[in-house]
């Protein structure tokens, strides 16, 4: 293993109770789902690993609990991260309603210092959809935010994502290269899950 | 010629026919018959001839068969010569068999040697590698298994066994000298903040789990190399901070975030220094999210093993030296804070990372342990002392401590660590029952305005205390105290202190100095003098109770309490045992009467 080349990057999961933070994370690192709904306690923690040609990318992700009684700790975890990945149910009005406060925290935190997406989720639920993606990418493109729909349930979009993100980290610290667009990302995971619960 | 050969040889045969040949008398007539005068005569001088002729072809063949008898006589000798030459041959045929056969039995020997010793030179032949790699690691593994064997060999073949295991010690320690060189050269990488570990360096310690001396140096060495390297990562946050963030003491005017971020980052180098070891102890598989929970024992190396108390003990080594640099920086905030809201928040915060890196750290760990003690400082938050003003009015100290009391509720009702209980104590104890007992220390009032004063702030404190479910315990004991403070009246009226000195007296009272006939006439007498004004007194005084509730519940209470001690000290009065000389006439007001002037039907 070379140690040339890695870069790590803090990304911070946003949003709502119950959008599906920790299941887009879960997809991301175990390519699982599960249906029942366990909040998050707290923060967890996870990294994962990456490879685009030879560079390792480091992805630290931070999942924060959508709980209003640990919204003291939030804070703390914005400011130390490059990545802000705000999240929303898109079958659940005020989840996307509350985006607007979560960008503003980040933008109070970082200002323009870090990278922010706007993740609708839960696309499998069509049926039930109360937000348009027409919506999301308004608020998105009005927020200087990256936006993407995503289910963490089929895995739609999910790696695209994440790959997405890790492509413009990439681009933004190495010229971009003509064959950057054809590099292939292998995912190769480890982590160390830190769940602190209380 | 010999019998034998007359016997056997056909040809012999044939000339003895020939010798005994005779003319029958058939053909001699026949032949006598002949035409011709003499025929007799030149058959028989044919014959004669004939005779002549055979009897010399027969000398002829006498000495052919003289010379083949002696030929074969000759052929006789040399048959026999062949013969046992043959027989000589023959034996000795044997004998090579026998050599060939041996041979080939050495042959089949020999290459089993052959094989032998090519496999064993296979398994003994002790390489060396320059060069820090796969493969180097792969011999090392060899020369252990060649120790290993030797080891066995030694059984049988002492001799070799010791020189190949002399030979080997040396190339070992050769090889592990160098890989312990480079494993110390690559160390000075762990200087960073979060180094990466490289799979040789993994494999290389993974090695030393067969020198546990060099490996115990490795961690000692990582170990020293990575305190140093957290604490000055540590310093590099708080004063100087990243390309991104700010130092984090850029924001020390505000204690929570200031302590909370300090925490986070703290919660992050365990995370990291752990993600560390465990490459360093090569612990693999920890992709689940389950990880942080170890199993007790991770991985064996032959013998070795990895167990979590191992990793845990070089994690706590590695964090060791952050914890009196955040000790400082916390104790010192709390220091700052004491006697105020903030530090509930700030414990919150604590005891939160408490629990959080009590999943990552062990329990002894310094960390943790540094964390407990400032856990506990809550400080004394109640050195203001009360000054009742002019109206009465529950003071601006009580006001402030409620609101903080009342802040500290609230974050409890979404609290982050699941005991309220520890810190509701902590409210009560440091916080609340301070307060009550300044109130209730001496102060210039009257005890009336004192009663007051107290009824005042207990009603303030319990207005506070009702917004919270958890806090009924509280709000009950707050009641009693403040009812407590109702009988005031008696006081008032005088008759207090009367019913105190009989209640510490022996009977007769009546030979008590201040409980004498005169001393209680001239009481009663005063007594109904406030009956009578009681009504106005009571709306007079009671005004000042905040209370409108408590006020009138005051005047009721107070008021049952009054009857209900005198009648208590009527029936003293009267009592003979008492000795009060006419008693009845001491009593001005009966207790009904008393009733009705208090209006309590
Ligand atoms: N149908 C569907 N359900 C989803 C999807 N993502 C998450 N869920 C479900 O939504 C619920 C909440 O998911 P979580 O990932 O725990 O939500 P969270 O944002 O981490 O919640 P907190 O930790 O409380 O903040 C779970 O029951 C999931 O199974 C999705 O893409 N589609
Ligand atoms: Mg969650």
């Amino acid at each position: 293993m070379s140690l040339q080349n890695i870069l790590k990057y803090k990304t911070v999961l946003l949003g709502e109770i119950s959008v599906g933070k920790t299941s887009l994370i879960s997809r991301l690192m175990y390519d699982k789902f599960d249906d029942s709904y366990q909040a998050t306690i707290g923060i967890d923690h996870f990294i994962k690993t990456m490879y685009l040609g030879d560079t390792t990318i480091k992805l630290q992700l931070w999942d924060t609990a959508g709980q209003e009684r640990f919204r003291s700790l939030i804070p703390t975890f914005i400011r130390n991260s490059r990545v802000a990945i705000v999240v929303y149910d898109i079958t659940n009005r005020s989840s996307f309603t509350k985006v607007n406060s979560w960008v503003r925290d980040v933008r109070n935190e970082c200002g323009e210092d870090i990278k922010v997406v706007i993740i609708g989720n839960k696309v499998d639920m069509d049926s039930s959809r109360k937000v348009w993606p027409e919506e999301g990418e308004e608020l998105a493109t009005k927020l200087n935010a990256i936006f993407m729909e995503t289910s963490a349930k089929t895995g739609s979009n999910v790696q695209a994502m994440f790959k997405k993100i890790v492509m413009d980290l990439y681009e933004q610290k190495v010229p971009v290269k003509e064959t950057s667009t054809h590099l292939n990302i292998n995912y190769v995971t480890t982590s160390v899950g830190s769940s602190c619960a209380c | 010629m010999s019998t034998k050969l007359m016997k056997s040889n056909p040809l012999a045969m044939r000339l003895e026919a020939v010798k005994n040949l005779t003319v029958d008398n058939d053909t001699l007539e026949a032949l006598k018959i002949t035409p011709t005068t003499k025929p007799r005569q030149t058959v028989e001088h044919l014959l004669i001839q004939q005779h002549e002729i055979f009897l010399n072809s027969f000398e002829k063949v006498f000495v052919e068969m003289n010379e083949m008898e002696k030929s074969i006589k000759e052929m006789d000798a040399d048959l026999s010569f062949i013969k046992s030459t043959l027989e000589q041959a023959k034996e000795k045929t044997t004998k090579v068999v026998d050599i060939t056969n041996e041979l080939k039995e050495a042959s089949s020997d020999t290459l089993l040697k052959q094989s032998i010793i090519k496999e064993f030179l296979e398994i003994f032949t002790i390489t060396k590698r320059t060069e820090i790699n796969q493969e180097f690691f792969e011999n090392l593994k060899r020369l252990q298994q060649i120790n290993v064997h030797s080891q066995a060999l030694l059984i049988g073949n002492q001799n070799i066994g010791m020189e190949i295991l002399t030979n080997l010690n040396t190339v070992q320690e050769e090889q592990y000298e160098m890989l312990f060189k480079w494993t110390q050269l690559q160390c000075r990488t762990l200087k960073q903040e979060q180094p990466e570990i490289s799979s040789e360096f993994t494999e290389a310690m993974r090695a030393f789990r067969f020198r546990p001396i060099l490996f115990d140096a490795c961690i000692d060495e990582i170990s020293s190399i990575r305190q140093s390297a957290l604490v000055r990562a540590f310093q590099n946050a708080l004063s100087v901070g990243t390309q991104y963030s700010k130092p984090i003491e850029y924001y020390a005017h505000d204690p929570t975030r200031y302590v909370g971020d300090i925490l986070a980052w703290i919660h992050q180098a365990c995370i990291a220094e752990y993600e560390m070891l465990s490459s360093v102890f090569g612990i693999v598989g920890n992709s689940q999210r389950q990880a942080v929970e170890l199993p007790q024992v991770f991985e064996q190396v032959e013998g070795y093993q990895t167990s979590r108390e191992q990793v845990l003990s070089v994690l706590d080594k590695n964090t060791e030296g952050l914890a009196p640099m955040l000790n400082k920086r916390i104790d010192a905030m709390i220091t700052v804070l004491l006697g105020s809201i903030q530090i509930y928040k700030i414990q919150n915060t604590i005891q939160f990372y408490h629990q959080t890196l009590s999943k990552i750290l062990d329990p002894k760990s310094t960390l943790l342990t540094s964390l407990e003690s400032l856990e506990t400082q809550k400080g004394d938050l109640t050195r203001t002392t009360i000054e009742p003003s002019e109206s009465l009015d529950p003071p601006p100290t009580v006001k402030e401590t409620m609101s903080q009391i009342k802040e500290i509720f609230t974050s409890l009702e979404m609290n982050m660590v699941s005991s309220n209980e520890s810190i509701l104590a902590d409210v009560k104890e440091q916080l609340l029952y301070p307060l009550i007992t300044n109130c209730e220390s001496p102060n210039d009032l009257t005890p009336l305005d004192q009663a007051i004063f107290k009824v005042n702030i207990y009603h303030y404190i319990n207005n506070v205390l009702t917004l919270f479910g958890f806090c009924e315990e509280l709000i009950n004991e707050i009641n009693t105290k403040t009812s407590h403070q109702l009988n005031t009246m008696l006081d008032k009226s005088g008759l207090l202190e009367l019913i105190v000195k009989m209640k510490s007296s022996e009977k007769p009272y009546s030979l008590v100095p201040e409980l004498s006939t005169s001393v209680i006439s001239t009481k009663l007498a005063k007594l109904d003098n406030y009956l009578v004004n009681v009504t106005m007194d009571v709306s007079e005084t009671l005004y000042r109770i905040k209370s409108l509730d408590i006020a009138k519940e005051c005047v009721k209470k107070g008021c049952i309490q009054f009857v209900k001690e005198y009648s208590w000290l009527v029936s003293e009065i009267l009592d003979p045992a008492n000795k009060y000389e006419f008693p009845n006439s001491l009593i001005r007001r009966n207790v009904k009467e008393v009733e009705t002037l208090l209006s309590l039907d």
